[in-house]
């Protein structure tokens, strides 16, 4: 919904970043949430999976930081459609039962008892950081990957609000017809950056925006420089550490922190809370910046909520793209990732329950900052938009708002 | 409010030496688009053999990083013209032969992305055919 300008929070908003994390379902990291906080749409316990042996796997409490999930989970279109509808090589009319997870692993390694670890989740005193925020700020109950398959595909909804036809990772083309958020706000000489962690770690961006526009991106260090120079640009899209490396700059080792399985969970957690500690620390930043946390797909990694339908995209990937029987038109989400909004202008415990996806952050962004603008994609022109959560009439006070140490 | 202890990773989750997600593989394969496209001469000679862990991977990515920022680091591959040093008999051919044929020099490419002509091949997206029908 487009934010009421005279609200005092929208009206002091300056800043958004986005923290675009890998690779995790919503019941696997929030699921847990339910049982203290029922408005939250996770798990009962008595979900289950069929294995491959007939019998009814459940979803149990037992998700660890590493070494579960390895091999990392299929999530390619045709997996999903297993994971999905059932059947790896057709989608709708067949209902979506997200019963397929449990099969779609055991595709992996033919290991029943190992298949049945798709279905673990986190139990919320694990994720200290996820579950804090998404307890004190705004929680997405249907915040869905935008297509149901890999990440860049997803990511380019993201950053243009359309893959241009892909569903894979094989995104070379970009289309003229819609600008990047970024080249619209420059446009509007509004100030930009994507910041990914380091040249190493590097961007998903590749063949456009890196090649073309390299002065959009800065590294993770110059993000945190910019928090303390008070120059954070009007729009930061941050994109976290995605392999573990010998520092570039001889500093020491730099841990994968985007939470893609088999990295460890935890460098993302504390990934998550340096990016949030740095603004929340900041009273010069923090009355004016709203974080959104979001995951890009949910990795293979079960949920129970089946994806809906949506505007179709104006594209269609072909089979040979899909790699399934049907062609697709973009016309329904991907799975359920986590997706939470923070902003000391937020109402504390807010969940909701509207539908959104990844065009819904460009969406927002050229709502806020330009205003009405026509060549969008079909998909973010219907999207919803999130600003409108910074409600409140009175900021939060500091003791109000959490803060993290790292150990 | 209470400030919230956030556990680190053990020194032993770092694996450098772990073999490549699918996603790696394709953000080097889109690199490697870009090596070719552009003909950037990297610092290191890497063979795709061995970009197969992430510390090895993360190596080539941080030298095309840098080569995207600054393309003076990776300047364009060309051609080392071979010249062959003048004949020390002296020459009798008749004159009309004798006049030069210009040199054909290597073709400059430039590496800076906005100045490259060539677009990558687009896949056309077109809508999809409806199933032919089986005759019965």
């Amino acid at each position: 919904m487009t934010p009421d300008r005279s609200k005092p929070g929208i009206q002091q908003l300056k800043h958004v970043v986005v923290l675009m994390m890998e690779n995790r379902s919503f019941d696997h990291m929030l699921g847990a949430l339910k049982a203290q906080y029922p408005s939250i749409d996770g798990l009962t316990g008595n979900e289950t999976n069929p294995d491959t042996t007939g019998a009814h796997a459940s979803v149990l409490p037992q998700a660890e930081y590493q070494s579960q999930l390895d091999p990392d989970p299929n999530h390619h279109f045709a997996a999903v459609n297993l994971q999905i509808f059932g059947d790896p090589a057709k989608g709708p009319p067949l209902p979506p039962t997200m019963q397929g997870f449990v099969r779609s692993y055991y595709n992996q390694q033919q290991n029943v008892a190992h298949s049945q670890k798709i279905l673990y989740y986190f139990t919320p005193d694990k994720l200290p950081v996820l579950t804090t925020l998404a307890t004190e700020y705004a929680v997405f109950n249907r915040w869905f990957a935008s297509i149901p398959g890999p990440t860049i595909c997803n990511r380019a909804f993201a950053h243009y609000g359309t893959s241009f036809g892909q569903v894979s990772m094989e995104l070379f083309y970009v289309g003229k017809q819609y600008k990047s958020i970024y080249d619209r706000l420059l446009a509007a000489k509004h100030t930009v950056k994507l910041f990914y962690y380091d040249q190493a770690s590097s961007t998903m961006e590749v063949v456009n925006l890196l090649q073309n526009e390299p002065s959009l991106f800065g590294t993770f260090p110059d993000f945190l420089r910019a928090c303390d120079d008070n120059a954070l640009p009007d729009y930061c899209f941050i994109e976290p550490n995605y392999t573990d490396h010998d520092a570039p700059d001889g500093s020491g080792e730099a841990i994968a922190c985007d939470q893609h399985p088999d990295h460890d969970v935890r460098a993302g957690e504390q990934f998550i809370a340096t990016v949030y500690n740095k603004i929340r620390n900041n009273p010069k930043l923090w009355p004016n910046t709203a974080i959104l946390i979001v995951y890009d797909e949910h990795g293979g990694i079960y949920d129970h909520v089946p994806p809906p339908a949506c505007t179709p995209d104006g594209f269609v990937a072909q089979p040979t793209d899909t790699g399934t029987l049907d062609a697709f038109h973009f016309d329904r989400l991907g799975v359920r990732v986590p997706a939470i909004l923070v902003s000391p202008w937020v109402q504390k415990g807010s969940v909701i329950n509207d539908v959104f996806e990844h065009a819904s952050i460009p969406a927002t962004i050229t709502d806020f900052l330009i205003g009405p603008y026509d060549a969008r994609s079909p998909r973010e022109k219907v999207a919803n938009t999130f600003l409108d959560l910074l409600s409140l009439d009175a900021m939060r006070g500091d003791d109000d708002c959490p803060s993290f140490q790292l150990e | 409010m209470a400030i919230i202890l956030v556990p680190g990773p053990p020194a032993e989750a770092f694996r450098k030496n772990r073999p490549i997600s699918d996603l790696i593989k394709s953000q080097i394969r889109h690199f490697q688009h870009l090596e070719h496209k552009l003909r950037l001469d990297l610092p290191t000679k890497f063979s795709p053999h061995d970009l197969t862990t992430e510390g090895a991977a993360s190596k080539y990515i941080a030298e095309m990083t840098a080569a995207l920022h600054n393309p003076a680091t990776a300047a364009p591959q060309t051609a080392t013209p071979i010249r062959v040093p003048p004949s020390q008999r002296p020459d009798n051919t008749p004159a009309l032969r004798a006049i030069p044929k210009p040199l054909r020099q290597p073709q400059r490419v430039d590496i800076a992305a906005s100045a490259s002509t060539k677009k990558p091949s687009a896949k056309k997206q077109v809508p999809a055919k409806p199933a032919k029908k089986k005759r019965s």
